[in-house]
């Protein structure tokens, strides 16, 4: 059970601290926000500084078929190609060919695995689902020559996918028979907007697509562009979460690789554990402290410390970078105290606690005239307790 | 189906080389004869070159021409590449074909195991050790997986097709020979085939066309296993009289019962085992053969 940063646009140094500060273990690189050259220099250093990390490249090939595209360094790389149309992707010669040029890239490098070339798909039974079948095949079949580098078969498959259990289970028959190390998966948000919501049926079909890759078939999992819900993943199975220090980088929409006027700064966003979510340092935090409630709606990180003793000072000065590590810590530490458990259902047990205990919070709060914001209310919490509870039903977890 | 209507003379007129020639056995769509070839105990097996449905009332014959012996031949080739001493081996007599009155016969031969059937095997002995059961799981998984290395399923894993030889090991036989030309045949016809009592779910729901695998065995083995330990079919009571689609709607949709209630001291580790390989989907059991195979060395490792 691991936390991975997903590496993105403004990196600084955000990654050799969380690396440093073991509140991740891992990084998936994005070729879009670096050159070629920059982002194979930036691979070698952090493996030489932090030899025991799992460094590996999501190689953003689904982004060939977003038109128009918004793919930075992407078109400098020697594997991608972009326009494509399902027509490129129809004839075998042209998937082995994209399969193995982008092995052949992060194979050059120090990565601790490959990742394959995909294209997302919006349901099981869509033909891109198919197509990114046959990329896997071709990308599987190109790994076995190359054994000391373990490949993930990656896939981004959007959200409402999941809604179809009948599909959903016909695609894990299939993609049990594959004979590889394991996968990376994206899950595409329909929502635009960073939320912790998910419907219920989703997550409970999610979660059951998890367990049965990661706790049954033993794959290695890892799931991309995860935020707060890499909690109950890991629970069900998943090997490793990532997230980013952007919101952007904590989930993945359908539109995010096209171009947009959205852009303004974000505003500063604190991790609650005790609330399950995000909420804005101002004014949502800062009306908790005003309460005298602060204590309970801090995460109990290092990070926390400064809060708790000077709230204002240390909210002033809570950067994107403090911020960043703050989320990765408190990501790791319910991480590490799942990991003291081997069943699924004792870490679902921790995940489920901590949901009821948010939920009595969000209560106090709401009681004594704290107002929260969509995204950082408590409606995902139902949904979550929920969508967990039918899985471990139907699983007998 | 029918039977070929053969008798020992026929046989010894058909095959001169032949000695001892027992009576026959018959079973399913196939007589068999006990022999010797050449000094080496061995049984002949035939079969009509048609076929029939595998329900008695439904009768209906579809022809099996030269394509069907081809692929017969195929067949043949994929047993006589298995290495595994837990798959049965083919006997000096090839794969061929003779007239026989108005009947066009295929006949094919296979070592002769000294041994008794699982079927009987769990008549005679009211409790079979741990060990033995965890045996008999590996040794049949490495039955499928040999087969499967050559993409071939069983498709009909049950006691009947299972024979504990006399020093106690676990042979496959019955690799679907003839069985499996008529698959394609019979699921035209929108029937399925093997025996309900062991199909796997998705066995049972040919309309969806999905492709077997090995892990439809695997769902096979986890009901003879199942019995093997408790002496209880998970999805079959006698006292409640189920008719075949009981049996078949059971397989699909409901749980059985679990297997530490009739036996207390089946450990955590095969109790896993078994249900995992009784999982409604393919995906709820192994990814591979190795992987259950590991399971049950681990586990007798242990006993």
């Amino acid at each position: 059970m691991k936390i991975f940063a997903q590496h993105g646009y403004g990196r600084s140094t955000k990654l050799e601290h969380g690396l440093s500060q073991d509140c991740i273990q891992g990084v998936i690189f994005s070729p879009k926000d670096e050159s070629p050259s920059d982002l194979t220099n930036l691979v070698i250093d952090l493996r030489k500084q932090f030899p025991g990390a799992e460094l590996m490249i999501d190689p953003q090939f689904y982004v060939s078929t977003t038109v128009p595209a918004k793919d930075g360094h992407l078109p400098n790389y020697p594997y991608y190609r972009a326009p494509l149309t399902r027509k490129d992707l129809l004839p075998a010669r042209n998937l082995t060919k994209f399969a193995r040029q982008t092995i052949d890239f992060q194979r050059a490098l120090p990565v601790s695995h490959l990742l394959s070339a995909t294209v997302s798909f919006d349901d099981f039974t869509d033909p891109w689902c198919q197509t990114a079948l046959s990329l896997a095949q071709e990308s599987l079949e190109y790994g076995y020559k190359f054994p000391q580098k373990p490949l993930l078969l990656s896939f981004v498959i959007d959200e409402s996918a999941f809604r179809h259990q009948g599909a959903m289970k016909e695609f894990l028959d299939m993609i049990t028979l594959f004979d590889v190390a394991g996968f990376y998966f994206i899950i595409k948000r329909r929502d635009a907007y960073y939320s912790q919501q998910i419907e219920t049926n989703t997550l409970e079909n999610l979660l059951y697509f998890t367990h049965t890759l990661g706790a049954l078939n033993r794959y290695k999992l890892v799931f991309g562009y995860t935020d707060l819900l890499g909690l109950p993943l890991q629970a069900a199975g998943a090997s490793a979460t990532a997230c980013g220090w952007f919101q952007s980088q904590r989930f993945f929409y359908a539109d995010k690789f096209r171009p947009s006027t959205r852009g303004s700064r974000p505003r500063p966003r604190y991790t609650s554990l005790p609330l399950m979510n995000s909420v804005l340092l101002v004014p949502e935090l800062s009306a908790i402290e005003h309460q005298g409630k602060l204590e309970r709606a801090l995460s109990d990180t290092d990070i926390d410390t400064n809060l708790a003793e000077d709230f204002s000072n240390a909210s002033a000065e809570w950067s994107l970078n403090t911020s960043t590590i703050h989320h990765w810590s408190c990501m790791n530490k319910v991480i590490k105290r799942m990991a003291r458990f081997n069943e699924p259902g004792e870490r679902l047990d921790i995940v489920q606690t901590m949901i009821s205990r948010a939920g009595a919070l969000y209560d106090q709060l709401l009681e004594s005239g704290i107002q929260f914001e969509y995204r950082s209310g408590n409606s995902h919490l139902a949904q979550w307790n929920i969508g967990i509870e039918n899985f471990r039903t139907t699983m007998r977890l | 189906m029918k039977v070929p209507e053969l008798s020992v003379e026929d046989v010894a007129c058909m095959f001169p080389s032949t000695r001892e020639i027992k009576d026959p056995i018959k079973g399913g769509q196939k007589i068999v004869f006990p022999c010797e070839v050449n000094n080496r105990p061995t049984v002949i097996k035939f079969l009509l070159a048609s076929i029939g449905t595998v329900f008695d009332d439904l009768a209906f014959e579809v022809n099996v021409g030269e394509e069907v012996m081809a692929r017969t031949q195929r067949e043949v080739d994929i047993i006589a590449r298995c290495r595994s001493p837990h798959v049965i081996k083919l006997g000096q007599i090839p794969l061929g074909s003779a007239k026989h009155g108005p009947h066009e016969l295929i006949y094919f031969s296979e070592e002769y195991i000294q041994g008794t059937s699982l079927k009987d095997y769990f008549r005679k002995t009211k409790k079979r050790s741990l060990e033995e059961v965890c045996r008999l799981g590996l040794e049949i998984t490495r039955a499928i997986a040999e087969l499967w290395r050559f993409g071939k399923i069983h498709r009909d894993i049950k006691p009947g097709n299972i024979m504990r030889r006399e020093n106690g090991t676990f042979v496959l036989l019955d690799m679907g020979l003839a069985f499996d030309v008529m698959v394609e045949s019979l699921t035209m016809t929108g029937l399925i085939s093997g025996t309900a009592m062991y199909m796997s779910p998705e066995q049972t729901e040919s309309y969806r066309k999905r492709q077997l695998d090995f892990r439809s065995d695997m769902f096979s083995l986890g009901i003879v296993l199942y019995e093997a330990l408790t002496g209880r079919h998970p999805f079959f009571d006698p006292k409640k009289r189920q008719s075949h689609c009981d049996i078949l709607q059971a397989i699909l949709t409901e749980n059985p019962e679990p297997i530490e209630i009739h036996r207390a001291d089946i450990p955590e580790e095969l109790v896993e085992i078994i249900h995992r390989l009784l999982g409604k989907e393919p995906h709820l059991r192994y990814r591979s053969c190795e992987q259950l195979i590991q399971c049950f060395e681990n586990l007798l490792e242990t006993l």
